[in-house]
């Protein structure tokens, strides 16, 4: 009754019309417990900027809740949460999509699913608005299922549709980590509700009404709830971190932490990097001048003035071709993640070392040996547009982008010491594994050694050495209980005896099969726990927005101390892929195949694709391994990042982190990991839907 | 201060690795970072301004040079630097600093940057240096273009008054759009000082609301 009783009057107060001037200005948000937009327990119809991604640590004596957010899309967010209740360990994922955005009367209204997949500890559903009353004060009030309706709950309104859902089922099905629509939205319903008012610019105090009993928490002896009302404080520590007290449900106080990451917010704009070169305008009387032509060795002393110029901008000089009226030159971009950037000043560097009547600019990036696109540059355009000011759709339009494959110029010269050459790395790593129940986080460092060799363009010899230093990572005791072939699940077994350990040695040939082709041969230790012979072939037209792969590989399982033993296990695996560059900021793969179990099935992964080189996805895979046979979870499911590194230190790099959260690695859908994949080569890279997204840095 | 930590980090791996090559720019920022967040604000050496560079520009230092510089000023960052003529390119200078920060000019209006972050990447600025280095009074409209965190262009335009006599113009621009596309009454004004020939010899430019004001002066030998 007192839940109707305040969302009537909080309803009331939203519909007395509120100027709508003072409404968006500085939306008052905050985050819950479980790390999603809201009060304390309960959510509010906010949503995060779009592309936000908050990691949130909150904490109550006996439990914790690890929770990372991402604003998919501008209404759409997902929730991934690890937590325990005492020595229940938990993962769960919600959804949440805003309906209606907030108006000048009407309030924002959203819809959410809270751990709707998995065990279901946290689950339940809801449905909510939200409206600034003034410019510091937000009231919130929703309807609730499942665990939001645990406390003070009524039968369902949905009941008069279809009386199915007065009931929620009980349980979960099988190993948990399946949707259970067969439970949403039914069962008992109840209100929630609460307040939220800027107090200070970092201050925000917040008071609800909260429908959540805590019943697991409550049989594991963690709360006693003695009302249903909580309170709470959220303080800005810093321009992306917040800090979270809050006193529960009359019993306990509760503290946490929020950390907010934008992909669309780098560091610094456009980036510290230096100036460009600027563009050597030419004489029109020389641009007809051929003396140049017959100087002795011209064209080896073109070749090593425009290696040193293009070494000041982090760009390899691969092979140069020089005619009286062209030039080709292959490049390998080191620096920049913008690849309209490399391509942009290595068009600076020619305009400064080419002879006057070279006119054409033909520049060929190269990766892993293979050209990949020709982009062909008027001298003469690049000279007109470098002040212009649109010159970045000039210069655009200006290009000529294809395929570079079969368009080798007659004349070209690889540079000296390009083949073969050896590069080394050596120094720390750090490697860590999540969700071990106890030690939810280990972590291990030690040393590293890599080196590729480079015999010719495309071929080479590659491998990687690690020796632990300390660690907790191979103290993991914890056994696989997997009832089918353990293909991944040993992994603990791997770090344990691991040490030191041979990560990869292969043998690798990158090629170009013919246009909009590519190809992969790599033999050796593929990976740590697989060696044998990876093969691959994929199709990528350089003006399309699809790929299709197909990889083939047999391999065999390689022995726990990761040396040059084998196990007896062997097995044939590969997949046909397709990949869609949607052109909204999404990209989509689908895959089927055979798996490392030899279980056949299919991996559909999407991904939010930013022109900055972040990318967040999710996949899932489905094979013919029943779930029961899987185990925990029911199937393999997972969530990627790609995160650039110059997002963060400002200036130009191309080294980039690819983390996976795999809440359960078991053994079901299990695939190989093979370095240099093609279309992970390629992506991000020169073919016109890439360089498109960056080109906006070409004259950067 | 969680800068601070993640450069720590970041700076501890980088120290003890080696290799062939890679990872050279790399380290070299993330190094710098670590130092500028680990030394207190306080001793760190006093800015360089306009006014220490200027008396550092000798007549024999220019004659070292021997190419045309100005003293180039950013407040809001507090850096000053010389910087030197390293390009023409029609009516547009390239100016470039020892630190590799770029100024582009026409006639000494500025037209762009680079290098220094949230960088003025082109201007049309016609109507201004017209007006500016002609009879220095009416409006006109001044179009700039920057880059936004994923590196689309983002265009603003601004509406511009002009007023001005005894060889100093001010222009006043305004525009309902922020550098970052977002919403905005953003406002700013600047000047210039001409000599008898009516050339820009001094100016103060705003060129982004993160980076601000940019003065720039011609030395007087």
């Amino acid at each position: 009754m007192i839940s109707r009783a305040f969302l009537g009057s909080l309803l009331f107060a939203a519909l007395i019309g509120i100027p709508a001037h003072i409404v968006q200005a500085d939306e008052l948000r905050s985050v819950t417990t479980y790390g999603n937009v809201g009060l304390i327990d309960t959510p509010t119809a906010q949503s995060q900027p779009d592309a936000e991604i908050t990691t949130t640590l909150s904490y109550i004596p006996g439990s914790t809740r690890t929770t990372l957010t991402f604003q998919m899309t501008p209404r759409l967010s997902g929730s991934f949460r690890y937590g325990n209740i005492s020595q229940l360990y938990d993962r769960s994922f919600d959804l949440r999509y805003r309906l209606l955005d907030e108006g000048r009367i009407r309030p924002a209204l959203a819809i959410g699913l809270n751990d709707f997949v998995g065990t279901g500890v946290y689950s339940g559903e809801y449905l909510v608005a939200s409206k600034h009353l003034l410019p510091n004060v937000l009231v919130s009030g929703g309807i609730g299922w499942g665990r939001l309706a645990s406390s003070g709950g009524f039968s369902n309104p949905l009941g008069s549709i279809d009386p199915r859902f007065r009931t929620r089922p009980l349980g979960f099905t099988g190993d948990g980590g399946q949707l259970e629509f067969g439970r949403w939205f039914r069962g008992d319903a109840a209100f929630f509700g609460g307040l939220a008012v800027r107090v200070a610019p970092r201050l925000i105090l917040k008071a609800e009404y909260s429908s959540d009993a805590y019943g697991r928490e409550v049989f594991e002896g963690v709360i006693r709830p003695r009302t249903p009302y909580n309170f709470g404080l959220d303080y800005k520590l810093g321009k992306n971190a917040n800090l979270q007290l809050s006193y529960l449900h009359g019993d306990t106080l509760s503290a946490g932490v929020t950390l907010a990451l934008n992909p669309k917010r780098p560091s610094v704009v456009g980036g510290t990097a230096k100036a460009p070169p600027p563009v050597r305008v030419r004489l029109p009387h020389n641009i007809d001048d051929l003396g140049w032509t017959q100087i002795p060795n011209a064209s080896t002393n073109l070749r090593k003035a425009v290696r040193e110029q293009l070494a000041k901008q982090g760009i390899v000089l691969d092979a140069l071709a020089v005619s009286p009226r062209q030039t080709t030159i292959r490049i390998r971009n080191g620096r920049y993640q913008a690849s309209a950037e490399a391509i942009g000043r290595t068009a600076r560097v020619l305009s400064q070392m080419m002879p006057d009547s070279v006119e054409t600019f033909k520049i060929v990036p190269v990766q892993r040996g293979m050209v990949v696109s020709e982009v062909s540059l008027k001298r003469s355009d690049i000279e007109a547009f470098e002040h212009a000011p649109n010159g970045t759709a000039l210069s655009y339009k200006a290009a000529a982008i294809q395929d570079a494959a079969g368009r080798t110029a007659e004349d070209l010269v690889f540079d000296d010491g390009q083949y073969p050459r050896l590069t080394w790395s050596f120094g720390p790593y750090l490697s860590t594994s999540f969700f071990d129940p106890g030690t939810p986080i280990r972590a291990e460092v030690g040393l590293q050694a890599k080196a590729t060799y480079v015999i010719r363009p495309g071929l080479e010899i590659s491998g990687a050495l690690r020796k632990r230093a300390t660690g907790n990572k191979h103290t993991a005791t914890r056994v696989s209980d997997s009832t089918i072939r353990r293909v991944r699940s040993d992994v603990r077994k791997y770090a344990r005896q691991g040490d030191p350990s041979l990560k990869r040695l292969t043998l690798s040939y990158y090629f170009r099969p013919g246009k909009d082709l590519y190809g992969r041969v790599t033999a050796g230790y593929l990976e740590t726990m697989y060696g044998g012979i990876s093969t691959e072939v994929l199709w990528k037209p350089v003006d399309s927005p699809f790929a299709l792969g197909a990889e083939l590989n047999y391999v065999k399982q390689r022995d726990f101390d990761q040396l040059f033993g084998f196990q007896a296990y062997e097995v044939a695996t590969g997949h046909l892929t397709g990949y869609w560059d949607m052109g909204n900021g999404f990209e989509a793969q689908g895959s089927v195949g055979r798996y490392l179990g030899g279980d056949v099935g299919g991996t559909l992964k999407v991904e939010r694709v930013f022109k900055n080189g972040w990318r967040v996805g999710a996949y899932a895979t489905l094979t013919d391994v029943p779930f029961a046979d899987f185990g925990e979870g029911s199937f393999d499911k997972g969530l990627t990042f790609t995160i650039p590194f110059d997002h963060f230190i400002g200036t130009a790099s191309r080294r980039s982190a690819s983390p996976t959260i795999q809440p359960i690695l078991r053994d079901g859908g299990a695939k190989l990991n093979v370095d240099g994949r093609l279309y992970g080569t390629l992506h991000g890279g020169y073919h016109r839907p890439d360089l498109v997204k960056s080109w906006g840095r070409f004259w950067r | 201060m969680i800068r601070a930590v993640f450069f720590a980090l970041a700076g501890m791996m980088i120290l003890a690795s080696c290799g062939s090559n890679q990872s050279a720019t790399f380290s070299r920022a993330a190094l710098e970072q670590v130092r500028q967040a680990l030394i207190p604000k306080s001793r760190k050496a006093p800015p360089l301004t306009t006014a220490i560079l200027r008396t550092r520009l000798t007549p024999e230092v220019r004659a070292q040079i021997g190419r045309p510089v100005l003293i180039a000023e950013l407040p809001t960052l507090q850096v000053a630097a010389v910087v030197i003529e390293t390009a023409q390119n029609g009516e547009t200078t390239t100016w470039i600093a020892p630190d590799g920060v770029g100024v582009y000019s026409r006639g000494g209006m500025i037209s762009g940057t680079r290098g220094i972050g949230f960088d003025l990447m082109a201007s049309d600025i016609n109507g201004p240096l017209a007006i500016v280095t002609g009879q220095g009074q009416g409006t006109a409209q001044r179009v700039h273009h920057y880059l936004d965190g994923e590196n689309s262009q983002i265009t603003v335009k601004f509406a511009c008054t002009y007023s001005g006599g005894n060889g100093v113009v001010t222009e006043q621009c305004t525009s309902d759009h922020d550098d970052s596309g977002q919403p905005a009454d953003l406002k700013f004004t600047n000047s210039y000082w001409l000599d008898a020939n009516q050339r820009i010899v001094k100016s103060k430019q705003w060129i982004g609301t993160r980076n601000g004001y940019i003065t720039l002066e011609a030395p007087l030998f």
